[in-house]
């Protein structure tokens, strides 16, 4: 399992981490009923505080991609397809926001963009 | 769950130095650092834990006991690392662990044997023969023989270089992987705590000036720079602090995404360090002569 | 409580060393005191010893590290008390040693068998500069008090150095007189007064001194 942080990034660390699990999950990289490293040892070798990675931990929990058993540890949780789905469109989503920027950022009309998006389409 | 340690309205007086009735707390499980720059009064604080110092007022304490009242038991389970070297300079490591060893009651042997072969001290060196890394690492290698549950450190990597402070770190990372235990460890080199710490407590002139959870605090506040133009009544309310220079100005900001709603493309906001952080609290530039 | 005692002589195992070779050496340089030379060295022997173990835990602040341990305060003062027991005895023993390894070489410098007034008038005359020291030392620290320190010891080497003019008859200090009557009369009484005097006089210096060290700050 990887985690790779930015302590640049707008985001959060609680939240790149929680993304990064979510994401492994999601291409299976995490199996069903795996079980994760615990919050003290994730802390630990990522060099962070135990209450951020609890709190990467506490939002899959919420969002339903782990599930987390008091004495046993943290288990990636069964997932249905509605889910994932839906996950795989948000990070859909975050990726086209960040071309969207990018494009902003070096004044490519929106127009430009979409013509990017249709050639590179065909091509992959 | 009780806390480890728990400090209510802490009061001192000296001559030239006071602390104002300070509360601190911590939980089992949890690294705190202790920030302020010097003189701010983390050595008496600390003192005052230890009963080095007496206090004038207030309450202490530890594992859920009176300080004073269970001061032998309370010592038992407690580590200690400060920055000075208070160890008998003749003596060699191994005579001074026998000197020591013997008060604890849990003292564990194989463990301290484990400490010194992974820190690499030579037995039979005296004291004042070691490097200052060399005491810090001897301290702590007695700190953390005899199961102690508190790791309470003043200034331990003062003087040392980032290598060794690295190395220390680490040790900590590892002591408390066990959730039992927790370490309260006073620094002003806030970038050891900038990765491990999991709550910060800010003191100056003797009060605390800011505590909480430290990444949250990362995440909340902002360090913003923008022009000197947008200086107004308004928008230094929302600053903790200002720091104008010749072009423009930085200025801290608790709740980042508040002040970005407001001024958005005016201004510039990134994530604060620790030592950001202190230095805007406590402002001490302003005394500072400017140079040009 | 042993560990404490023999850390203060695992610190100065150099100084040690010196003490043996001067109490030696003493034995040599007292010959003029007669007698008493056993007195006056043991009160060298010891003030040398407690005063490098003081000035040790001065150096480095001990005081901070002791009280962070899980110690009594009352066991660290204690301590140093016993300490200057355990220097008499060591003192007694090498002085014995000495004396009879000087007879044995038949080595032409005159030492005395232990006396049970010269022995006795060694160990009050310890006792008395520890009691008297102490109470401040745990009050003010060692710097504060070296120069007291050092007077006092002056004092009673002074006092002793009296008792031997004395005792050899070059002076008639009437105090000397007074108790060398009383102790003639009856030793036994002599001794339950002088032990009497002792017991209270370190019971109030230890008390005093464990409640100096109990206020003390770091």
């Amino acid at each position: 399992m990887n985690i790779i942080l930015s302590n640049y990034s707008d985001k959060p660390i609680y939240e790149q981490i929680a993304e990064q699990i979510k994401s492994l999950i999601i291409k299976r990289e995490l199996t069903e009923a795996e079980l994760l490293p615990s919050i003290r040892v994730l802390a630990r070798e990522l060099q962070i505080s135990v209450i951020t990675t609890k709190r990467a931990y506490d939002e899959l929990e919420k969002d339903g991609y782990i599930v987390s058993v008091p004495g046993k540890g943290s288990f990636v949780g069964t997932q249905n397809t509605e889910l994932l789905k839906e996950a795989r469109i948000r990070i859909i989503e975050d990726k086209l926001i960040d071309a969207i920027s990018a494009a902003k950022s070096i004044d490519i009309s929106f127009e430009d963009l979409a013509k990017m998006l249709k050639l590179l389409f065909e091509e992959v | 769950m009780e806390p480890i340690f728990e400090i209510k309205g802490l009061k001192k007086s000296f001559k030239d130095f006071s602390l104002k009735g300070i509360d601190i707390s911590l939980n089992r499980g949890y690294i705190m650092g202790f920030i302020g720059p010097n003189g701010a009064g983390k050595t008496t604080t600390i003192k005052l834990m230890m009963n080095l110092l007496r206090k004038d007022d207030g309450e202490i304490k530890i594992f859920g006991k009176d300080y004073i009242q269970f001061e032998k038991e309370i010592k038992n389970k407690l580590g200690f690392v400060y920055d000075e070297n208070h160890f008998y300079e003749e003596l060699t490591i191994e005579e001074m662990k026998w000197v020591i060893a013997p008060f604890y009651e849990k003292w564990n042997e194989s463990l301290y044997k484990s400490y010194m072969k992974d820190f690499n001290l030579p037995l039979k060196k005296k004291i004042k023969d070691l490097s200052r890394g060399m005491k810090m690492k001897f301290s702590l290698a007695i700190a953390l023989s005899h199961d102690a549950e508190l790791l309470v450190m003043d200034e331990p990597t003062s003087g040392l270089d980032p290598v060794i402070r690295s190395e220390l770190l680490e040790i900590l990372s590892q002591t408390i992987q066990d959730e039992n235990k927790a370490v309260f460890f006073s620094t002003h080199i806030t970038s050891d705590l900038d990765k491990i710490a999991d709550y910060i407590t800010l003191i100056d002139d003797g009060k605390i000036l800011l505590d909480g959870e430290k990444d949250e605090l990362l995440d909340s506040y902002g360090l913003v720079r923008g022009n000197k133009e947008i200086l107004n009544a308004d928008i230094n309310k929302d600053f903790i602090n200002v720091r104008e220079n010749q072009f423009g100005f930085e200025a801290l900001v608790k709740d980042k995404n508040h002040i970005k709603k407001i001024y958005g493309d005016k201004i510039i906001i990134e994530k604060p360090n620790i030592e950001d952080i202190m230095l805007y609290y406590t402002g001490r530039w302003q005394n500072a002569k400017s140079n040009n | 409580m042993l560990n404490l005692i023999i850390k203060d002589i695992l610190i100065q195992k150099r100084q040690l060393t010196f003490s043996l070779l001067y109490l030696g050496f003493a034995i040599i340089a007292f010959q003029s005191f007669g007698e008493v030379m056993f007195s006056a060295g043991i009160v060298v022997f010891i003030y040398m010893l407690s005063m490098t173990a003081c000035a040790n835990e001065d150096k480095v602040k001990s005081d901070i590290m002791l009280n962070s341990l899980p110690i009594k305060r009352v066991n660290i003062v204690l301590q140093k008390y016993i300490s200057i027991y355990i220097y008499f005895i060591m003192g007694t023993i090498i002085y014995i040693v000495f004396s009879k390894l000087l007879q044995f070489l038949q080595i032409p410098i005159k030492t005395y068998s232990l006396a049970l007034e010269v022995f006795l008038a060694g160990f009050m005359a310890s006792s008395f500069m520890a009691g008297l020291y102490f109470p401040l030392y745990f009050k003010f620290g060692y710097m504060k008090m070296r120069i007291v320190n050092f007077v006092l010891f002056f004092l009673i080497f002074f006092g002793i150095s009296l008792l031997s003019k004395y005792m050899q008859g070059s002076t008639s200090l009437q105090f000397f007189y007074n108790i060398n009557v009383l102790w003639e009369n009856n030793k036994m009484l002599f001794i339950a007064a002088a032990a009497l005097i002792f017991v209270t006089l370190m019971a109030v210096s230890l008390g005093l001194a464990v409640y100096f060290y109990k206020k003390r700050e770091f």
